[in-house]
């Protein structure tokens, strides 16, 4: 039988009273959704879906569809994978039902309003329509971020219940006896009681951590990407621009993960927050946090690329023998605040360092060994130069200069300040990284840029989103504002790009993050339930839905399992994978489908055995492999590697000599890859060593 | 530069020189952490808040950051900074 139970039904009663076809019609159409045409005289018409079996082109499929009565509108999709809409009499329903072309008939379903454009956009609609539905069902979405207006009708249930089982706000008075180390945890029991008119001291004044819970899992009348799912908030508090800082989003990821393992429940986590400071390879404090997590079953975290683009945060160049290279800061009249300036360079290049302000004498040449070396310059202006030696691990040491107006009415000299590197000696290659810190931006004039010739427009995603396993998200124009400012599907202009420091791609997608309306805080500026807001803020909850849906799919699944699924699955721009798009626009269905249609086959690995110089890996199937080794001084990250060692042949077995690289001692990891699917051995995180002997 | 010293980001550095009885809020990367390492860290005057894989945090009076880095377990000390909404 092709035809649902709907058209059956009314079919069944096209042949009795008048009123009992009119019952069944009302579920395929209501007077306000009724269409007509100008092929509507004589007997009843419907709209209908079909959906075509495999084989027909798109022309013989139209063909055959109006040899069988169907008025057609529409045919999508390619050879085997035809749908068409149209229009037919009850009476033909039957004709459709007994044709070799027809798969499935349905008639059609009255759409709600949704995240304006963006849900279809994202292909989550069609994922929320699958059979059964891939909404986020026993999964859930934590959200870090300022707070949540508990009260919105998005996050309660069918029974008027709320769906956030639990909220720590970290600003709240600590609660005696309670399980978090400051501010208190709500419950679910608590947070329904505040609903039906209980005191709960809690708010989103800011209205952020509202919007991006609802583009995640909202629910009802305009629900978001995983509907289904219950949700976990972690409320850092904060102002309309900054929000916590990055200890209390340690605790908060680190209390959710918990939670969730307590609750026997996956969860994908959001995190549409960041700040510029850190080496931008993925080996920050706070990136090696979230990625410790991010390697367990059932935990993802998703994180927005930052919208740092067009802020000039970020220049980059190379210093050679005899030269100097500039840096330019450009800094408004009106800030108040410290800035700080973070150049990173390889450990092995020796680098000397002065400060040039808009007006009067540069500092001295400082060297490493010099610093920390503070200066008091005219107007009162302080300047801090300090190093850091290999901070991070990579290899790499620091420069920080910290700007400070020191007291001064003016604030920070307006102007031009020139920052001077020279080398004393390189050892390297002499490449120069530098960021500006991010500060509170109203007003605008508190932020410090690089000026146009110093910029570097790569590297711009905001930390933690550097980190190897954390999802990070771009955003793309869905619904221009001003309508017709931006092509649809184009990159946001605010969005983060990479790669990171050491040339590994980022951002991995992008999705939908100009403009989104979503739930709007009752205790924030505006009015009404809805608003409409731009940022890649809005576009990572759609990807940590998607997160959510694939691990209601797949709860065994790791953080960086879903981040390889979703990166495979989603449609490619038409620039490819870059350091813009990442791998291409966020396909939910398309990733529910990989894992329904039992494409995604992770290597397992069964055992690994060191014995004297050599590595034995055991895996479940076939598989490719390499193996990863970087000896500077014993640590291995990813882009910064000495080499590696292919092993091609497909086996379950892949053995490595080490001896043969020729040193004493090496750290690495073995990437195994089947069917374009990659799994990581790499000791728990910590790398495996081998000592020649 | 005392060895401690370098274990300490550059404002951990700043607010080690400055007032000693001054709240601070810390992130630090830790390295084979033993079994004990939060009573270690709790002993040298940091109040523990999360304590899990290569990481932790917790408050400490900016005068018991070099006492954190004598630890041989910490291997990285960091104030904690500011995160910002990107909308």
């Amino acid at each position: 039988m092709a035809i649902d139970s709907r058209l059956r039904w009314i079919l069944e009663e096209r042949s009795a009273p008048h009123g009992a076809l009119q019952e069944a019609l009302a579920l395929v159409e209501s007077p306000s959704t009724r269409r007509s045409s100008s092929s509507d005289h004589g007997p009843r018409k419907i709209d209908i879906l079909v959906r075509g079996t495999p084989g027909a082109d798109q022309s013989t499929f139209k063909t055959e569809l109006e040899k069988l009565n169907l008025e057609v509108h529409t045919i999508v999709g390619t050879r085997g994978n035809l749908t068409a809409t149209g229009r037919i009499e009850i009476d033909d329903l039957a004709l459709l039902d007994a044709s070799s072309f027809v798969a499935r008939v349905e008639a059609p379903r009255e759409l709600q309003p949704e995240l304006t454009v963006s849900l279809p956009h994202c292909t989550a609609t069609a994922a929320h329509a699958l059979e059964p539905s891939a909404s986020g069902k026993a999964t859930l979405v934590g959200v870090i971020d300022g707070g949540i207006d508990i009260h919105h009708a998005v996050f309660r249930d069918e029974h008027g219940k709320s769906r956030i089982v639990a909220l720590w706000d970290q600003m709240s008075p600590a609660q005696v006896g309670g399980s978090v180390p400051y501010g208190r945890v709500y419950t679910q029991v608590e947070i329904d009681a505040a609903i039906s008119g209980a005191q709960l001291d809690h708010a989103d004044p800011g209205g952020h951590g509202t919007h991006v819970t609802s583009i995640a899992a909202g629910a009802g009348q305009r629900p978001g990407i995983a509907k289904a799912a219950s949700i976990i908030v972690v409320a850092l508090g904060g102002d309309d621009q900054t929000l916590g800082r990055s200890k209390n989003a340690i605790d908060a990821f680190d209390w959710i993960v918990t939670e969730a393992e307590q609750r026997n429940l996956p969860v994908a986590v959001n995190m549409s927050l960041g700040m510029n400071g850190g080496s931008h390879a993925g080996t920050s404090i706070l990136e090696a946090a979230m990625d410790a997590h991010c390697r367990k079953p059932s935990v993802a975290l998703v994180k927005s690329a930052g919208n740092e683009q067009e802020w000039r945060i970020h220049a980059s160049g190379t210093l050679v023998a005899n030269a100097e290279l500039t840096l330019e800061v450009l800094c408004q009249s009106g800030k108040f605040q410290p800035g700080q300036l973070e150049i990173w360079f390889d450990e092995n290049d020796d680098i000397e360092v002065s400060v040039q302000p808009p007006s009067g004498n540069a500092t001295a040449w400082t060297s490493l060994n010099e610093m920390p070396k503070n200066a008091v310059l005219a107007g009162g202006n302080r300047i801090r130069i300090d190093a850091e030696y290999d901070p991070e691990g990579t290899g790499d040491n620091l420069i920080n200069v910290f700007f400070a107006a020191g007291g001064s009415a003016i604030g920070i000299l307006p102007g031009t300040w020139r920052v001077l590197l020279r080398a004393r000696t390189i050892g390297a290659d002499g490449r120069v990284h530098a960021w500006l810190e991010r500060t509170a931006r109203r007003p605008a004039a508190e932020q410090l840029r690089f000026s146009a010739s110093s910029y570097d427009p790569s590297c711009t995603i905001s930390i933690p989103g550097t980190a190897r396993r954390v999802i990070t998200v771009g955003s793309y124009v869905t619904t221009p504002n001003p309508p017709g400012s931006a092509l649809v599907g184009a990159l946001s202009s605010f969005s983060g790009r990479g790669p990171t420091r050491f040339d590994v791609q980022k951002p991995d997608l992008v999705a939908p993050g100009e403009y989104i309306e979503a739930a709007r805080s009752s205790r924030s500026p505006g009015v009404g339930e809805w608003i409409s807001l731009p940022g890649t803020s809005m576009a990572a909850p759609h990807v940590a839905g998607a997160a959510a849906i694939l691990l209601s799919e797949k709860p065994e699944l790791t953080g960086e399992q879903v981040r390889q699924i979703l990166c495979r699955s989603a449609r490619a721009a038409a620039s490819g994978p870059d350091s813009a798009f990442g791998s291409g626009y966020l396909d939910v269905a398309a990733a529910v489908a990989l894992l329904r249609n039992g494409a995604v086959t992770f290597p397992e690995v069964l055992s690994t055995r060191i014995e004297g110089a050599t590595f034995q890996i055991k895996t479940g199937a076939d598989t490719t492999a390499s193996l990863l080794y970087d000896a500077h001084r014993g640590r291995l990250l990813a882009g910064k590697r000495a080499g590696s060692m292919p092993s091609l042949a497909p086996s379950r077995t892949h053995t490595f000599v080490l001896s043969a690289l020729g040193r004493e001692t090496s750290y690495f990891e073995v990437h195994l890859f089947s069917n374009g699917w990659r799994s990581i051995a790499d000791n728990h995180g910590g790398a495996f060593c081998i000592v020649v002997p | 530069m005392d060895p401690l010293f370098r274990k300490l980001d550059g404002a951990a550095r700043q607010a080690a020189e400055g007032d000693p009885t001054a709240p601070a809020e810390v992130i630090l990367r830790v390295d084979a952490v033993p079994m004990d390492a939060r009573a270690q860290l709790e002993q040298a005057g940091l109040r523990v808040h999360t304590l899990s894989g290569p990481v932790a945090t917790g408050v400490i009076v900016a005068g018991q950051l070099l006492a954190l880095a004598a630890l041989s377990f910490v291997r990285r000390i960091e104030l904690s900074r500011a995160l910002f909404a990107e909308k």
